[in-house]
């Protein structure tokens, strides 16, 4: 029959031919004898009663067969007529809020059955949601963006963009001023190992203007001076009569700082030294001392060798109260060096005979001897081998600090 | 008498008794360690005899020592030599 008004104009609306299809009660998929996009473009009798689509029947095998639900009876009378809708043809229609079957199966679709939103359904399961100002997920952390093989290009965002992780496999690129220290975390690092040298960077504010610069830390070092104090060992004593402390000294400085703290013999005792080469203890007559002291009495005290002895000496006559203690700082002079003398001066504290007083000492000590020595180490040791109480490096009594001297 | 030696370069730490090498060198001059601590007494006493002017008789040799340079349990010596006149 001729159309009424105007025609279709594309598209298939036809009966078609299933002639060749025998209906015997147990077979359910049969040919369509051509191909079409979704079940709602079939119109299906069987025995003069309409099928629903998707419910009564479905495509297979990628819409060129129809499977029936229930297996039409021997002798079923079918026929099925395709409307409109060609496979990859146009359309042209308001679908009105109707779900828009896009697969073979009927099982992945588009819909706006909700007003203003766009429901996109892949394999039985709503995926992505399109509302205004918004393009969803329908499931929290379930929809990946991309794959590790088929990745999206340039991306762009005006807003801010939040996630759990961020892998970057390229160089970042950030907006000078853009990351603010207080982000930078840098509990998790790992040490450098080892003493800073003039070669390893630090990150600076150039003129606190927020460009961040590389320095060395030699001229951090410029900066502020050069010179220092470089920790060489603590050692505390034991409860014996001498402590040796072997390789403090080298090539490395010219001049070391001793610090004494809180020394207590067993009994009054002074403290005297001898310089050692490689633990060789050096007990040669080169040694000469003076020590010139003032007790809180205002009485003089003193201390001195009377020309050269065995022994140099670092504090005179401690005494052996244990709550009292002798402390002293002294700088060591040149004992690695290619010098024939070595001189040890300092300025020393103590306790001698009642708790209530008070004794300073300046203390001057050398060594000199015809042929230069390198003095590795120095020996501690008591006069009249004195045993000292025993110290602590952890608790700052009876211990020996020596640092190295650095000029610049 | 021990000394303890602590090596800077490998950290290592060692008890050790003197040998009777460093015995002998720590009373070199003297015919014992003894002998040094005598004259070290009278070191201490010289220096108490300038710091309080006093004058020690002369039959006081080294047998004196210890009584001269004894202290009380408050520290102050307690021979009457130191005493005030």
């Amino acid at each position: 029959m001729a159309y009424i008004g105007k025609s279709i104009e594309s598209g298939t609306f036809a009966v078609l031919d299933t002639s060749g299809n025998t209906y015997n009660g147990s077979n359910t998929t049969f040919s369509l004898g051509t191909q079409v996009g979704s079940p709602a473009q079939l119109l299906v009798s069987h025995d003069g009663v309409i099928q629903k689509a998707g419910t009564d029947y479905s495509l297979a095998s990628g819409g060129t067969q129809i499977t029936f639900s229930t297996a039409p009876a021997s002798g079923a009378s079918i026929f099925i007529v395709e409307i409109s809708g060609a496979v990859g043809g146009p359309l042209d229609s308001d679908l009105n809020g109707s779900e828009l079957i896009l697969d073979a199966d009927g099982d992945t679709s588009i819909t706006a059955d909700t007003d203003d939103q766009i429901d996109i359904k892949v394999a039985g399961t709503d995926q992505i949601t399109i509302k205004d100002g918004a393009l969803s997920p329908v499931t929290d952390n379930d929809i990946d963006l991309g794959t590790s093989s088929l990745e999206f290009k340039d991306a762009f965002f005006d807003g801010t963009v939040t996630t759990d992780g961020l892998t970057v496999s390229g160089t970042p690129s950030f907006a000078d001023g853009s990351i603010a220290i207080a982000d930078l975390d840098i509990d998790g690092g790992t040490d450098i190992g080892a003493d800073i040298a003039d070669a390893d960077l630090f990150i600076i504010d150039d003129g606190a203007g927020g460009t961040n610069r590389k320095t060395t830390a030699s001229r951090i070092k410029s900066y502020v001076g050069g010179g220092g104090l470089v920790p060489i060992t603590t050692v505390a004593f034991s409860s014996g009569t001498e402590l040796v402390i072997n390789n403090c000294f080298s090539a490395t400085y010219l001049n070391y700082m001793m610090i004494i703290s809180l020394l207590v013999p067993s009994s009054d005792a002074s403290l005297n030294f001898r310089f050692n080469v490689g633990g060789t203890v050096d007990s040669g007559s080169n040694y000469r001392y003076t020590l010139a002291g003032t007790q809180n009495s205002s009485s003089g005290t003193t201390s001195q060798s009377n020309g050269t002895t065995d022994e140099g000496r670092l504090f005179y006559d401690i005494d052996a109260d244990s709550e009292a203690g002798a402390s002293g700082v002294f700088y060591i002079h040149n004992p690695y060096g290619a010098f024939q003398r070595k001189q040890i001066h300092g300025n020393t504290m103590l306790q001698k005979g009642t708790a209530s007083n008070t004794t300073q000492y300046q203390v001057a000590t050398d060594y000199h001897n015809s042929t230069t020595k390198n003095f590795t180490g120095i020996n501690l040791f008591s006069s009249g081998a004195t045993n000292w109480r025993a110290g602590s490096t952890s608790g700052g009594y009876g211990r020996v600090s020596i640092f190295g001297i650095v000029n610049s | 008498m021990k000394k303890k030696v602590y090596d800077v370069a490998t950290g290592k730490t060692e008890i050790l008794d003197w040998t009777a090498e460093e015995i002998a060198s720590h009373h070199i001059g003297y015919a014992s360690i003894a002998e040094k601590n005598t004259a070290y007494k009278l070191e201490k006493i010289k220096n108490l005899r300038l710091q309080k002017l006093r004058d020690i008789p002369a039959d006081y040799d080294s047998s004196k020592y210890d009584e001269l340079l004894n202290r009380d349990t408050d520290g102050n010596l307690t021979h009457s030599v130191w005493s005030k006149p």
